[in-house]
């Protein structure tokens, strides 16, 4: 009897507690046409400049990269990139090797540290404008790997870690690319932009797991793609950007990872591109190697 | 005839020609009162007045007096009595306050799992909410599906949403007034209550007869223990778990015929634990107010009274997390000590002067942690308080200036000064510190001195109908901004600083207010526009980190808002069938420089309709059947438009701020109450509730999921509703002998 009453009282409570989830349709204001840019310029590099654009929130979305290709990319912009004396209209490029694969990029001009790029962009009535300054690189003192430090009992997956000692004048920020092993073009760590806020002048530690390859769902987390294996062998980009940018890829991260989230207020990605979406950033890297071993 | 309405405190004073009067008493809830007078001097009267039994047959609300509704200067004023509450349907079988004054047009909830209160456009942090006259700064249970007020300690709830006389300020939009029962200083009482998720009781009795009582209150949930057997002593999340109490209580005393004194407290907790035994790691989650009043009243004479208070108030949260020998703790919290005086002034049958000063001293602490490894201090730092003075006073006149016309004049001086000691960030456009300013303990960081005047006016067409009108400016010098989507425990209150100004509102209403049939129906309606300065948004881009180690009010964006609307309200105040249909429209706007490219946008809160029908009815002595219905036009959400592709991620775009309306709220509920005869001693009676007869499933929150990839083709966005309560049928079992 007693446990029957138990029963009804639970039943009833937690019947009542559990909640009710339904797929629903919504219908949402139409969305504006925007174009989003992907740009980026590296000392004694052309600037690599991937066009986009937006499209609306439950459409259809392209099964293969073909098809990603021929209905996100925009081919026919006129793409302008200046440094204040030299400036030159970028011609749309492909390359199957190098992400992002398909982008506009020049010949003549190519990054100079210190220096300021403006970035014009002229597609289908619409213009974009935007600039970025390629900082003074800051070089790695050392780079290493070490196991998983949240887990004492890991005896195979790891992380990269680096040191660098920041410089004197406040306003450094940074953020770090890799790649492993075979792999052909070096993809932004997740995560792993910071600024000098708190470590100004200091010699600062940081670790990272593997950078994340584009097109690659985050839905599951499998410790295998976040941490590298010992044998891994571990190229670090460690790059030099500008607080501005520094602002995008901070928001960016959160609006990724709170999407979905019904208590996280929508976090609006803060662009430094006039007229559109994306970020146009100067990168300053330097470079590092590592063999994982215990 | 001739009529005056007590103060909080029980006092009246009445001015009349020598003579032989009736003089008659009534008050909700309670049995009028009447005696014969005959009057050559002054003379002092102490009435007690009995509260009718609880089958009383009263109405759910009632003012004061029959026609107190169209008489008074009061604007958008709704008094509640408790006991009544208690006939409505009730969620799991809990009495809610703040429910029922939601129930009241121009009072909105946000929905299920959110007791904040949205009055007439403004936000929840615009609402004065005094428990015994301390602030009570969270009002919610578990994430707002209770409210902190246990009903059987509470005497009566007095709402100003339009005209805020001069005695309150400091909050834009409304006053919740609450007070505690006293105490039968009669005999011995006891009152309770069993229900499904939780259960209360209340002691009260004399201290000494006639002289002092006290009231002591308890309730508790007990989901956490009910569940207990239930979970496998194995399983993984053995120990977590959920619940609440309160603890009320008073004490008073009358020192003598001209001298009172009360003490009143409040003090609850929400606990949410959770525990995984395998990865040895355990949350430990506590939040909740404490309250404490000491009160004086002090008769000067027959027409000068005093009360006297000293408050303290303190919201504190907490969460604690360990996993093995790390231990972190984070806390944040706000606490104000409190004095005040507030004389009732009698100068002449035509006026009533209340006039009296006021003074906190706030202390803030946003986000303080601390914490170790193995009984090593981790340094997080010294902790940080920010503190500020508040003060105000006032005066306010009710005079009738003809047979016809009354207005209430008020004047509030109010002054709110951030003091030290304080560190002020200066950053540059970068976002960069450049540079730092130190105050030191007791500087004046900045001061805001403001002056709120107040006017009503109300003019009587007849007997049972009058037109009244009203002008209200408030400042507001604390406040509350959140970056999530729900009023949840996590908000941190936070002074006027040098950047973040005060809030200023300006109200004007106008209403007509007609009763009939011998004031057994009462109907109004009341027209509002209102302004709104200085009001807070996080800036675009504001990451939850942003600020550690920095001056919060760095990532602030300061708008305006407006709000207007018609509110109609038509009640049955007697018979055996009673109740209200209570109907607003309304608008609110806000408008941010930084936020939504400059333009207008609605507010989230902003609601087009409201329906409240309640009604009960008495069928017989042992029977009493209750109904609520509610609808209400949906919140407003801001979802993605559109989405982009940055680094092969998939990215969402927002569109105009609050740009999509969820579909709209409604809700039967159903209650019976069975009184039996009353047993020998004791008087016992059973709530059966229905919540959400017809089980509509109402939106709590609606949410995107993204799955799949680009490269694999199934990459797909799907919308989500998340309903909490379906049909919830509840049984609570009330005692009281």
């Amino acid at each position: 009897m007693k446990k029957w009453i138990y029963l009804t009282v639970v039943i009833c409570t937690l019947g009542a507690v559990q909640s009710c989830e339904r797929v629903i349709d919504i219908d949402l204001p139409a969305s504006e046409d925007l174009l989003v840019v992907e740009g980026s310029i590296e000392p004694g590099q052309s600037p690599k400049v991937l066009i986009t654009r937006n499209r609306g929130f439950f459409n259809a979305f392209p099964t293969d990269l073909e098809a990603f290709i021929t209905e996100f990319v925009v081919q026919d912009a006129v793409v302008t990139v200046s440094d204040g004396q030299t400036s030159e209209v970028l011609q749309f490029t492909v390359n199957p090797l190098s992400y992002p694969f398909v982008y506009y990029s020049g010949s003549m001009l190519k990054g100079e540290i210190g220096k300021t790029y403006a970035l014009r962009i002229e597609s289908g009535g619409k213009i974009l404008t935007s600039y970025t300054r390629i900082s003074g690189a800051v070089q790695l003192d050392s780079a290493w790997f070490g196991l998983n430090p949240f887990d004492s009992t890991e005896d195979s997956l790891g992380v990269s870690y680096g040191q660098i000692t920041d410089p004197d004048t406040m306003g450094n920020a940074y953020r770090l690319f890799a790649r492993k092993n075979s792999e052909s073009s070096y993809f932004a760590v997740a995560g792993s932009q910071f600024n000098d806020d708190f470590v100004n002048g200091q010699a600062v530690v940081f670790f990272n797991g593997q950078s994340q390859q584009p097109f690659v769902s985050s839905d599951t987390f499998v410790p295998k793609s976040f941490f590298y294996t010992l044998g891994d062998t571990i190229f670090l980009k460690f790059c030099s950007i500008g607080r501005n940018e520094l602002q995008f890829f901070n928001t960016l991260d959160a609006a990724v990872n709170s999407n979905g989230n019904p208590f996280a207020s929508p976090t609006v990605v803060k662009t430094n591109i006039q007229g559109g979406l994306g970020i146009w950033c100067g990168y300053s890297p330097a470079y590092d190697t590592i063999i994982a071993t215990n | 005839m001739q009529g005056a309405s007590t103060n909080t405190y029980g006092f009246f004073s009445l001015t009349v020609p020598a003579g032989t009067y009736t003089l008659g008493v009534s008050f909700l809830g309670y049995t009028d009162f009447s005696k014969s007078l005959k009057l050559s001097r002054d003379e002092r009267l102490n009435i007690t007045i009995s509260p009718k039994a609880i089958e009383g047959k009263e109405v759910v609300i009632t003012e004061k007096r029959l026609e107190t509704n169209v008489k008074s200067t009061d604007m958008g004023r709704v008094e509640i009595s408790v006991e009544n509450m208690k006939k409505l349907p009730a969620f799991f079988g809990e009495v809610d306050l703040v429910k029922i004054v939601q129930l009241i047009p121009g009072v909105k909830n946000a929905g299920e799992g959110n007791t904040g209160l949205y009055v007439r456009g403004g936000g929840p942090d615009q609402n004065l909410v005094l428990l015994d006259e301390a602030v009570v700064y969270n009002a919610a249970h578990l994430l707002g599906f209770f409210s902190v007020f246990n009903s059987d300690a509470v005497k009566t709830v007095d709402l100003h949403k339009g005209g805020m006389p001069s005695q309150y300020g400091g909050r834009l939009a409304s006053v919740l007034d609450i007070s505690m029962k006293e105490g039968n200083n009669q005999r011995f009482k006891a009152d309770g209550g069993i229900g499904l998720i939780a259960s209360r009781l209340t002691v009260q009795g004399p201290i000494k007869k006639d002289t002092s009582s006290f009231i002591v209150s308890a309730r508790r949930t007990y989901i956490d223990v009910v569940a207990q057997p239930f979970i496998k002593p194995t399983a993984p999340t053995k120990g977590s778990g959920y619940y609440f109490y309160d603890l009320n209580m008073k004490l008073n005393y009358r020192l003598s015929d001209k001298d009172r004194l009360f003490l009143s407290g409040y003090f609850g907790r929400d606990v949410f634990t959770f525990k995984s035994t395998k990865s040895n790691f355990n949350i430990r989650i506590p939040w909740g107010n404490a309250t404490m009043s000491a009160r004086w009243n002090h008769l000067f004479s027959n027409k000068l009274f005093l009360n006297t208070s000293a408050i303290f108030s303190d919201y504190q949260f907490e969460s604690n997390i360990s996993q093995s020998a790390f231990n972190f703790k984070v806390g944040s919290g706000i606490r104000d000590y409190n004095g005040k005086m507030d004389f009732t002034w009698y100068p002449s049958v035509r006026h009533t002067v209340k006039f009296g000063a006021n003074y906190i001293y706030h202390r803030f602490s946003p986000n303080n942690a601390s914490g170790d490894i193995a009984g090593e201090a981790l340094d997080f730092g010294p902790k940080v308080y920010l503190y500020a003075h508040e003060a105000a006073a006032y005066i306010g006149d009710d005079f009738d200036v003809t047979e016809k016309l009354r207005i209430h004049g008020g004047l509030r001086a109010s002054w709110f000064a951030q003091a030290g000691p304080y560190t002020q960030y200066i950053k540059n456009g970068l976002d960069q510190k450049v540079d730092s300013i130190k105050y030191e303990k007791g500087n004046l960081i900045k001061q805001y001195p403001n002056v709120e005047p107040r006017l009503m006016l109300r003019y009587t067409l007849s007997k049972n109908s009058s037109l009244k009108a009203s002008f209200t400016q408030n400042y507001q010098y604390i406040h509350i901004t959140s970056l999530a989507n729900q009023s949840l425990p996590t908000d941190l209150w936070f002074p006027s600083t040098g950047r973040v100004k005060p809030q200023f509102g300006t109200q004007y209403s106008l209403g007509y207010y007609r009763n009939f049939n011998e004031n057994t129906w009462e109907t109004s309606v009341e027209a509002y526009y209102k302004t709104m300065k200085n009001q807070i948004e996080f800036k675009d881009g504001t990451l939850p980190s942003s600020g550690v180690n920095d001056n919060l009010d760095n990532y602030l964006t300061f708008g305006t808002g407006q709000a207007y609307g018609a509110e109609f309200f038509v009640k049955k105040a007697l018979g055996k069938t009673s109740g209200w249909i209570g109907y607003t429209l309304s608008w609110t706007t806000r408008k941010f420089p930084e936020l939504n490219n400059g333009k207008t946008y609605f507010a989230r809160y902003d609601r087009r309709h409201d329906l409240s029908f309640v009604l009960t009815h008495e069928l017989s002595k042992k029977w009493t059947f209750g109904a609520v219905f509610v609808y209400a036009s949906g919140n407003l959400l801001w979802l993605p438009t559109s989405i982009y592709f940055q680094e092969g991620n998939p990215v969402v775009n927002y569109g105009e701020r609050n740009n999509y309306r969820m579909p709209a709220y409604h809700r039967l509920d159903l209650s019976a109450t069975y009184t039996p005869n009353k047993g020998k001693h004791v008087q016992s009676s059973w709530n059966f509730s229905i919540y959400n007869v017809y089980s509509r499933l109402n939106p709590y929150f609606i949410y995107i999921e993204t799955t799949g990839s680009p490269l694999t083709g199934d990459l797909k966005n799907t919308a989500k509703k998340v309903s909490l309560f379906p049909i919830i049928p509840s049984v609570t079992y009330n005692f009281s002998f």
